[in-house]
């Protein structure tokens, strides 16, 4: 009998942590938090004086520069200049995959090597690329040869060692069926996900999107506090109610807990939800015994 | 203060029972109740079982009963079980609740005497203001002389004395000596998981493991130290046998407050939170405070 096959293990890696040669994918069905991932990806190529070549199928060039550049993350960014200075770069999926009015993986992993090389001719430090890969589904001409595609560019970046160049491919989970996504995502190195808003060896403190809040790993203390704080006040406007997932969190503190619950007024002073999710046993004992586990607005969830 | 005495529903008032018979015993309690009964006043009876069988049969249905030893277990806990079952329930829609109360004596070591004294004078502060009737009943053929001229410091109508006096005077005495092994550590800001660590791996050497909450009460008083106290203080873990005992020195900072930890904190204003957990996650909280700083005590009975 065969041994029963596990999903595959992957690497998980954050936008900022990812390296040349990266060829990640992003699974999405929230397009906040793919915005924020992309806008990290871009933020930190302009930082380190990459090209910059996206390929969209959701949005015009202008329109989806303009939706960039609404991420709260994209503040300070003149992406305007960047398009300008030609160091980043928008494409339509079909000017840049059915100019021959056919898909064709060669032709295009050809033509994108060239492009490759004609960037670090002009200077830049390397290239990075994102694309959605919704136009896949389309049914144009070719595109039968998308995970041919995928595969062919994993071995371009593996040929090219140390590539130039990383790349997030992006797939939105509402579309592509779960069974033909597992397989595309083979030909990744693996999945990429949001930065971290806060590391110092203490406490993680990691968005999430759906619902939106905070996921918080190790402990929250007297060193850990006022990174608390900030993120907690840093969600003011842009959210309704807030999800905190404390699945990860090992401690936390009378102090940390208060400001959690102080949560339930947003920054502009809205009444909101403050959901607790994965509370551990002792900080709902902790909750109980201060009397605060049925406050109005608060939500626990143990588990 | 004889003036408390009836002075309006929304004051507590707090009077002894002295008994020197069952007879007796059961008569005037049984008064004190049934006054209560046309004002449909909330009937509550906390005595050991002897007491409860003598009384039950004179007291509706309605009357509740809840047994000594499991009341009583420690004073800041029973101030909370109060506080709770007292917002839920006999304080609600405006009503009044009477209570009579017998506390257990025997067997109690000469510490747990003095915090059980020190409780007599918490209900004057803690209960002040709610709308409550205590009854508190002495067998005056067994309860020690000392304790007796406490209660009288401590009932309206007898000798009353102001609460933060008879408090601070259960605080002359001293604490008793550390012995035996003690594990000492220093802390300073941002050193909290190290300390964290150094308590859960002390308190396992003196047979307590499940110790979180010995933990994080530690963890309380030292965020307290630092950040509202002297900014440094040590810690050191010791076992008199039968419990894990923390002490916190604070060599500069003063606690002035009076009854710190004992007033349940408010959830619109939580702060002073931090000692109310403490003291509920201890069995025993001792706190010494003077011109060459402050000692917080955190006993953890081994189970």
């Amino acid at each position: 009998m065969d041994a029963p096959s596990g999903p595959p293990v992957r690497r998980h890696v954050a936008v900022g942590d990812m390296r040349m040669g990266d060829h990640l994918g992003l699974v999405y069905d929230n397009d906040t938090e793919r915005r924020s991932i992309l806008v990290s990806f871009v933020r930190d190529g302009l930082r380190d004086n990459h090209k910059i070549i996206y390929k969209s199928d959701s949005a015009e060039p202008d329109a989806l520069v303009e939706w960039l550049a609404a991420d709260p993350g994209a503040e300070g960014l003149d992406l305007a200049q960047a398009v300008a200075d030609d160091q980043l770069v928008v494409r339509t999926a079909r000017e840049a995959y059915l100019s021959t009015g056919r898909f064709d993986p060669d032709e295009i992993i050809g033509l994108s090597l060239t492009e490759l090389e004609v960037a670090l001719v002009q200077g830049w430090g390397g290239v990075r690329l994102a694309g959605e890969q919704t136009f896949a589904l389309r049914g144009w001409p070719g595109t039968e040869r998308f995970g041919e595609f995928e595969r062919k560019i994993c071995e371009a970046f593996a040929a090219l060692a140390p590539a130039p160049a990383m790349a997030i491919c992006q797939f939105d989970r509402r579309w592509f069926r779960s069974r033909p996504l597992e397989s595309l995502l083979e030909s990744h190195h693996g999945l990429v996900h949001v930065d971290d808003v806060y590391y110092d060896g203490v406490l993680r403190i990691t968005p999430t999107f759906t619902p939106p809040g905070l996921a918080l790993a190790g402990a929250v203390e007297e060193s850990t506090f006022p990174a608390l704080t900030e993120a907690l006040q840093r969600l003011g406007g842009e959210t309704g109610h807030l999800c905190l997932d404390l699945t990860d969190l090992d401690f936390c503190d009378m102090a940390g807990l208060r400001v959690m619950l102080a949560a339930r007024t947003s920054p502009d002073g809205q009444e909101r939800m403050v959901l607790l999710r994965g509370v551990g046993e002792t900080l709902a004992g902790l909750l109980k015994i201060a009397g605060w586990d049925d406050l109005p607005g608060l939500v626990v969830e143990e588990g | 203060m004889p003036a408390l005495l009836g002075a309006g529903r929304d004051s507590l008032i707090h009077q002894a029972l002295l008994y020197g018979s069952e007879t007796e015993f059961t008569e005037e309690a049984l008064a004190f109740l049934a006054e209560g009964r046309g004002a449909d006043d909330a009937l509550v009876v906390i005595a050991p079982p002897d007491r409860i069988d003598l009384l039950r049969p004179g007291l509706p249905p309605e009357c509740e009963f809840r047994e000594a030893a499991g009341y009583f277990t420690t004073p800041p806990r029973s101030i909370a079980t109060a506080v709770s079952v007292g917002r839920d329930r006999w304080w609600k829609d405006g009503g009044r609740v009477r209570v009579v109360a017998e506390q257990v004596w025997k067997g109690r070591d000469p510490v747990e005497v003095r915090e059980w004294k020190r409780f007599e004078a918490l209900v004057n502060v803690v209960f002040a203001g709610t709308r409550t009737s205590l009854l508190c009943a002495y067998d005056l053929r067994t309860v020690p002389s000392d304790v007796m001229r406490i209660v009288e410091r401590t009932h309206h109508g007898l000798d009353y004395e102001p609460p933060a006096r008879v408090y601070a005077e259960l605080d002359r005495a001293p604490l008793l000596p550390q012995t035996g092994q003690v594990a000492h550590r220093g802390f300073v800001r941002g050193e909290l998981p190290g300390l964290r660590d150094f308590t859960a791996k002390a308190a396992a050497v003196f047979g307590l493991t499940a110790a979180m909450p010995l933990i994080m009460a530690v963890n309380e008083v030292a965020t307290n130290i630092i950040k509202h106290g002297g900014g440094s203080g040590s810690l050191l873990v010791w076992s008199d046998g039968g419990a894990v005992i923390c002490d916190l020195l604070d060599p500069v900072g003063r606690v002035e407050d009076r009854f710190l930890g004992f007033l349940p904190p408010s959830p619109d204003q939580p702060s002073g939170a931090g000692m109310w957990m403490v003291r509920q996650l201890c069995d025993l909280v001792e706190i010494r405070s003077g011109g060459t700083g402050t000692i917080f005590r955190l006993t953890a009975r081994l189970p």
